[in-house]
């Protein structure tokens, strides 16, 4: 029986490249990390990315999108930072601040400028709508972008965490020096006017009251403490609760509490609230100050003592009135007021989505924990490839799940297919009453409420005339209901003439470690065979299935043993299994030669050291002349 | 959880920016007030890094070590119930705060620490304490452990090889 595992020896190395084969023979002998396919496709990436026509399609439009965020931005700290640093409005305060009023001020802008756009990525409804209405009409490419609205949530997350550490630090220089500026004795110099003197304005009274336009520095009290100070300044208290709120948002929203802590991920996420509310009024006491014009600052500067000094009923220098200070008009509000509305109008269609009926018309125990609910629901259209959310308020008020559609739109009922793994999924199983023999009749069905359906990149699977769909793991689910729907349309307009069909054929790559889970995927992979075989159209799909782990020797000898048979051992489909994993560069360029002068769709789900192989993949075989490959990504 | 990288970055920060002189309004090399607490600051980030670098045992499912824990997790465990008891870590936590509040620059940091000593607070009142995730822990199965058993033989035919498409058929 030796000859057997041999046999699989040579099964798990031919699905590897060469290269990737040799080095991993090499380092088992030498005892070192194998690199991954991962890193080698980098490697190959590097040198042959140059400015290829994939490159182009596939990165330009994000590209684009970031110099334009990164330009403004820049733009914004430039503007602001050389019109706090001159302007001869602030330069009292300058006198006090030094750079700590640019600093603080420029960075502000910036701040106000993400906190605009943080918000918008995370409108699903709006998303859709946008996709839906307003982009028809517009370049694929620009649609594509709106797939990465998570990606440029969390960029200008980053963004201003940034700027508010910029921000904070020169204000806690700022609200030191004003404190220090109230407490020197060095200040009464001949020359310019020192910070001291500046500081003594309208301290007659304290604390300062806000209206007077007398006072330039905030701080009131001789020799007291900055933290002190600080708690009665109230843009300074409300700095600190932002600035609170926001490191508990950020650090409660790293992909470890993501996967391994949801719920406090997602309430902590809620405490934006409170973010958002602070940040409205934080500017409002306006407590940073400029002089009015009256004042001539180049002229006055060195004669403090005659400021606003009367003689026999005249100034003395009548240039040189007493400054008159105002504050800086709060400019917070007009930057992030649209999105928050545009939020609590997401907000609102969500809440009332949750009111509309919701029929789940059958419910499907499948075999491995699988169960299907077949639901219908006054109003819904949807497309292919597109998600739902689900909440069912007998389990929980609160959380929404999102589930893949697998239904696809020529059927008269929408459906999804919950895998049993979790307390919500299998709270929803015993709901629909899943572990009893008999279903129950529908009127004993739980209530839900369905958000959505909200668009994805597959939408677009109808512009390419080949399209290569990748399905990782879970990320098969959408394929569902896209090659479904793909093969509706297809016959259709073949057989009736209905409708435009530019699309030809369909490779299908479904990667999996063990094929238990989906077995009620393969059911709809035959499915569409026998459909296909009826119709005489076998050459429109190709599938090939990769089961990279959960098989041992035995199953490799069973597998060896069927190796003549008509049909595959473990799915039964016609397509035979394969082991291992996937070379993509073999497949993408035996696609390319099958397919020259083409624009080939790429489509994939699943996870991302996978997407970002396939991006690679894509970029690299595109050529102008020869097949075109353009990348699109599933978010989940 | 992400309190270690939060809480030391906000106190080191604070404590370097604390700690550095500037030239204030009439040029001259200053200091921050209470400057020391910045140095404090800065030492009781190091310190807290140290103590929440290792994650703990989940009640419930496995947890992913962070990478070099290991030395760590052992330090943290050998301190015994002065780490490893919440009631204690909420003590700590909540005085070492206090100083911190002293200094501008790093107040942030200081209510942060206090913040952080009232969930754990919580936390011991539920019960919860840190236990070393790799006290019972079995070795782990690396990744390519299921081919590493087929290789006992070298390859019959050793690289470089064929082609890759003449041996490709199992692909496409």
């Amino acid at each position: 029986m030796n000859c057997h595992p041999q046999v699989v020896n040579w099964v798990v190395f031919e699905t590897q490249s060469p290269i990737r084969q040799y080095l991993s023979y090499q380092a088992r002998l030498r005892k070192v990390k194998v690199p991954s396919s991962q890193q080698l496709n980098n490697l190959l990436r590097i040198s042959r990315l140059d400015l290829k026509m994939g490159v182009l399609k596939n990165e330009v439009p994000s590209w684009i999108a970031l110099f334009v965020w990164a330009g403004i931005q820049v733009g914004l700290f430039g503007y602001y930072f050389y019109y706090f640093h001159t302007d001869p409005r602030f330069a009292y305060t300058r006198r006090i601040l030094g750079f700590g009023l640019a600093f603080a001020r420029a960075p502000a802008n910036c701040l106000n400028f993400n906190c605009m756009l943080i918000l918008l990525p995370v409108c699903r409804n709006l998303l859709s709508f946008t996709r839906r209405y307003l982009c028809k009409c517009c370049l694929r490419s620009l649609r594509r972008l709106l797939d990465e609205n998570i990606s440029f949530h969390k960029l200008s997350a980053y963004a201003i965490c940034f700027w508010t550490t910029i921000h904070t630090v020169a204000h806690c220089y700022n609200v030191e020096q004003y404190v220090a500026a109230q407490s020197s004795n060095t200040g009464f110099s001949v020359g310019n006017v020192s910070a001291y003197q500046l500081s003594s304005l309208g301290t007659g009274q304290c604390p300062v009251s806000a209206k007077a336009t007398n006072w330039v520095n905030p701080i009131c009290d001789r020799n007291s403490h900055s933290v002190l100070e600080a708690f009665k300044i109230f843009p300074a208290v409300s700095g600190i609760i932002i600035t609170l709120t926001l490191i508990v948002i950020v650090f409660s929203a790293t992909e470890f509490i993501r996967r391994s802590y949801f719920e406090i991920f997602w309430f902590t996420h809620h405490i934006f609230v409170i973010f958002f509310a602070f940040v409205l009024v934080h500017g409002l006491r306006g407590v940073v100050r400029s002089q009015d014009a009256s004042h001539d600052v180049s002229y006055c500067g060195d004669k403090f003592s005659d400021w606003g000094r009367v003689e026999n009923g005249v100034l003395v220098e009548p240039k040189c009135p007493l400054p008159e200070f105002q504050s800086n008009t709060p400019s917070t509000y007009f930057w992030i007021i649209g999105p928050i509305v545009l939020y609590i109008i997401e907000r609102l269609i969500r809440f009332a989505r949750s009111f509309q009926k919701v029929t789940i018309s059958k419910a499907v125990k499948h075999p491995s924990k699988v169960i299907e609910l077949q639901m219908q629901k006054d109003g819904f259209s949807m497309e292919a490839g597109q998600y739902i959310f689900i909440k069912c308020p007998s389990i929980s008020r609160t959380e929404w799940h999102p589930f893949t559609l697998t239904s696809s739109p020529e059927e008269d009922y929408f459906s999804v297919h919950i895998r049993i793994v979790g307390d919500w999924t299998e709270a929803l199983a015993k709901a629909v009453g899943a572990d009893e023999q008999e279903f129950q009749d529908p009127s004993k069905m739980p209530l839900l409420a369905v958000d959505g359906p909200f668009g994805t990149a597959s939408e677009d699977w109808d512009q390419y005339e080949v399209d290569i769909l990748v399905g990782a793991g879970i990320g098969v689910t959408p394929f569902a209901s896209i090659m479904k729907h793909m093969w509706y349309t297809y016959i259709q307009s073949k057989e009736n003439n209905v409708g435009n069909c530019k699309l030809k054929k369909v490779y299908f790559y479904w990667i999996c470690p063990d094929t238990n889970a989906f077995e009620w995927f393969s059911d709809l992979l035959g499915h569409l065979e026998d459909q296909m075989d009826e119709k005489n159209c076998a050459d429109f799909l190709t599938h090939k299935i990769f089961l990279t782990r959960g098989w041992d020797t035995n199953f490799a000898r069973n597998v060896a043993l069927h190796e003549e048979e008509e049909v595959d051992v473990v799915t039964g489909l016609q397509q035979k299994t394969n082991y291992g994993r996937p070379n993509w560069d073999q497949i993408f360029s035996k696609t390319s030669e099958d397919h020259p002068k083409t624009s080939i769709g790429v489509f994939f789900c699943g996870p991302a050291v996978l997407s970002d192989t396939l991006h690679a993949m894509s970029n690299k075989h595109s050529s102008a002349d020869g097949a075109k490959f353009v990348y699109n990504k599933e978010n989940f | 959880m992400s309190t270690p990288v939060s809480l030391f970055l906000v106190l080191f920060l604070g404590g370097l920016i604390g700690t550095v002189p500037y030239h204030n309004f009439d040029g001259k090399v200053t200091f921050y007030n209470y400057m020391w607490a910045g140095i404090y600051s800065m030492a009781v980030g190091l310190l807290i890094m140290i103590i929440e670098y290792p994650r703990g045992k989940r009640m419930k499912g496995s947890v992913m070590e962070r990478r070099f824990q290991q030395p760590l997790a052992k330090f943290v465990s050998a301190l015994g119930p002065l780490t490893r008891n919440y009631y204690s870590r909420f003590i700590f936590y909540f005085i070492a705060g206090i100083p911190s509040c002293t200094l501008i620059t790093t107040f942030l940091g200081g209510v942060g620490l206090v913040v952080g000593s009232l969930i754990y607070l919580v936390s011991a009142i539920k019960g919860e304490e840190w236990r070393s995730p790799t006290t019972d822990a079995k070795p782990k199965a690396t990744q390519g452990a299921s081919n590493v058993k087929y290789l006992s033989d070298a390859p019959k035919n050793p690289p470089p090889r064929r082609p890759v498409d003449a041996a490709a058929n199992n692909q496409i």
